[in-house]
């Protein structure tokens, strides 16, 4: 897997003459299994590439290829099919389906697939064992801890195998213990299915842990550093 | 899009939501149960006449003029201005009409010294011998019987007196509408011929003047005589606003001797055939007016089963109509609160569709979601509906068939087909007011959803 950002640029139009910047001449280069840390002060423009790059927006112009396609050439039925089979989320605030348990908000992403019920099911229970929460997975968001329920989003994010995490602030809701665990956990089952990771972070020790860490500043990048 | 993993998803929100899904689908409840009472209780109506007509066959012409023979009594007495004496209770109008025969009877024996005891002839009424030249002018009817009806008091010998109709008429008028007996016997041509004093009496009638006890055999008093009851209808309730079960049957010979008035009212045709039927119903009003010079044509009635059948299919009709037009309006408003709940749904749901669309959901997806929980909203709304339809058509038709005794055999009539239309239209309510908030839904930006709130 490969992902390609070539002087990408995004503009939010509030109004006909009200046009906000977020992105200018972005360009990007993302192997498979990469762990890259994306920092920068809030407004940068850190949430708005990773929407980019997991196919939740679109560039207002640039081009960004993933796995040699040119995204402006693939259907909108399509780009939903790549997030479903390529592409897995873990959200700042979990974004959990608060009236689905915790089996079925991970097996959610596999409903939209041509397999069968059992066989979603089994896939979702596996990926609540290798998060440690298959006790729980009867239970609802509403009662489990904000690091139980991030669990159960990086469950729900790799259920699929994907070959891109795009993790938003992750560990920004939880206390530094919880963060870190769920930083481990991330940074293991990656490793363990060659998904390539890129988490947008303020911390700066979880920022650290990436191999390559990308720094922006008002909507550009400033530095791409990688540790030897 | 997993449609197991949908409807029960549809089905917990549901149970979150439960007091706005009951008060959203209320208007689907009313509109479907309202189409299908009435439906069903106008169907049961157009059974039984269809049922009534079979039985009397296709080949029937019903001639009826509207002119009473009680009207044409109190005309002739007031005319002669002759004073009433009360001794002649129970029945004052009949009494009119005996004072009037002595009258007339004393004048005829005057005038040629013939002291018979006939019916005075009055003018520009069918008599019993235009009955007679009917009968040559139309071959094509297998039977003309003449009918004559009369209001009056009956009472038990010593008992407290009701209103009821007397019909004079023929043994064979009651072959031509298919009467039934349960006790006794029918009229009989030497009835007619001797004019007795016989009454065969409508099932209510007879329970009504002798409870449980057998009433062959007793009399009854009427038209200020004493009438020996021969026989009791079976019971046949009310058809075309008659009522068989109250009525009282006398010889026609015997009614029009008491009342003193050589008049038919009505003629009860049967024809050979459908095709006789419909000449005899168009040729026969031309007839009967040439007979009654100077009588308001619209004063005589004929019709054959189409027409009772045509009669009952506008009334129904026009039922129909309203009762529909009630439940389409109702169905609207219903739809309207739906799509409003919908918009709600798919509002408060803004972020979790970003999430089914960060995770794989199409825009397809997303809106067959939003249409199935509308429309599942409604079937529900529906199948309620028609389960309280079912309950309302029976409790109603009970209650009519208890309260007026012209419907006690009034029962609804389910047609698989009402149920079938009822939730088509529920299906269909809920695709048009679930189709603006599915879009909506569809076309949310996941990036924008997911920043929602």
């Amino acid at each position: 897997m490969q992902l390609e950002l070539t002087g990408v640029e995004k503009t939010y139009n509030i109004s006909d003459s009200v046009k906000v910047p977020a992105l200018s001449g972005i360009d990007l280069r993302i192997e498979a299994g990469e762990f890259v840390s994306l920092v920068g002060p809030s407004g940068c423009g850190k949430s708005t590439l990773l929407s980019i790059l997991g196919l939740l927006t679109w560039p207002t112009a640039g081009c960004y290829s993933f796995d040699g396609r040119d995204t402006r050439t693939v259907s909108r039925r399509d780009q939903a099919r790549w997030r479903g089979d390529a592409i897995g989320f873990i959200f700042q605030s979990y974004n959990l389906l608060p009236r689905e348990s915790a089996w079925r908000n991970v097996m959610f992403p596999l409903s939209f697939r041509a397999n069968t019920r059992s066989t979603r099911k089994t896939a979702a229970m596996h990926a609540l064992e290798a998060v440690g929460l298959a006790h729980r997975a009867d239970h609802f968001p509403s009662q489990m801890s904000g690091g139980e329920q991030q669990r159960v989003a990086v469950a729900r994010a790799l259920v699929n195998r994907p070959r891109l995490l795009i993790a938003d602030e992750p560990t920004g809701n939880l206390d530094s213990a919880t963060g870190k665990e769920i930083l481990n956990l991330i940074m293991r089952l990656a490793t363990e299915y060659g998904t390539a990771v890129i988490m947008a972070t303020h911390d700066a020790s979880v920022a650290s842990r990436a191999r390559r860490k990308v720094t922006m500043s008002d909507g550009r990048i400033i530095s791409d550093a990688r540790k030897e | 899009m997993d449609w197991m993993y949908t409807t029960g998803a549809l089905l917990r929100d549901m149970q979150t939501n439960r007091l706005r899904r009951i008060l959203s689908i209320l208007g689907v409840v009313i509109g479907t149960s309202a189409v299908i009472a009435s439906l069903a209780v106008l169907e049961g109506g157009r059974e039984q006449l269809s049922l009534h007509l079979e039985r009397l066959g296709v080949n029937m012409v019903f001639l009826e003029d509207r002119l009473r023979p009680e009207t044409v009594i109190t005309h002739e007495y007031r005319r002669d201005q002759v004073t009433l004496s009360q001794e002649a209770a129970p029945d004052s109008t009949t009494a009119k009409g005996r004072i009037l025969v002595k009258r007339r009877m004393a004048e005829a024996s005057e005038s040629s010294g013939d002291s018979e005891n006939v019916p005075v002839p009055i003018h520009g009424v069918l008599r019993m011998r235009d009955v007679s030249a009917l009968r040559a002018r139309f071959p094509g009817a297998n039977m003309i019987e003449p009918v004559m009806t009369h209001w009056s008091d009956v009472a038990q010998a010593g008992g407290s007196p009701f209103g009821a109709r007397i019909e004079g008429g023929t043994p064979a008028g009651a072959v031509v509408r298919d009467l039934q007996i349960t006790e006794g016997r029918h009229l009989i041509e030497t009835d007619i011929d001797h004019s007795e004093k016989v009454c065969v009496l409508g099932a209510e009638a007879a329970d009504k003047l002798f409870g449980q006890s057998a009433a062959v055999g007793r009399t009854v008093s009427m038209l200020g005589s004493r009438w020996r009851v021969v026989g009791v209808l079976a019971q046949k309730g009310t058809m075309m606003r008659f009522d068989y079960d109250r009525l009282i049957i006398v010889p026609i010979t015997s009614l029009q001797e008491r009342t003193g008035v050589d008049m038919v009212n009505a003629l009860l045709i049967q024809a050979r055939d459908g095709e006789a039927a419909s000449r005899i119903r168009t040729e026969l009003k031309a007839e009967v007016l040439a007979r009654l010079h100077g009588r308001d044509p619209e004063e005589i009635r004929i019709f054959c089963q189409d027409d009772l059948v045509a009669q009952y299919g506008r009334t129904m009709s026009t039922f129909r109509i309203l009762t529909i037009s009630i439940a389409a309006f109702s169905l609207l408003v219903s739809g309207i609160g739906i799509m409003n709940i919908m918009l709600v749904s798919v509002r408060e749901r803004t972020r979790e569709i970003g999430v089914w669309k960060a995770v794989g959901a199409t825009d397809a997806d997303v809106l067959s979601f939003f249409l199935a929980e509308s429309v599942l909203t409604c079937v529900l709304g529906g199948t309620i509906g028609i389960f309280l339809g079912v309950l309302l058509a029976s409790e109603a038709s009970g209650f009519v068939a208890n309260s007026v005794s012209e419907m006690s055999t009034w029962t609804p009539v389910f047609h698989p087909v009402f149920f079938g239309l009822s939730l088509g239209t529920t299906i269909l309510v809920g695709l048009l007011s679930g189709i603006f908030p599915a879009i909506v839904a569809a076309h949310l930006e996941p990036t924008e959803a997911l920043r929602y709130g």
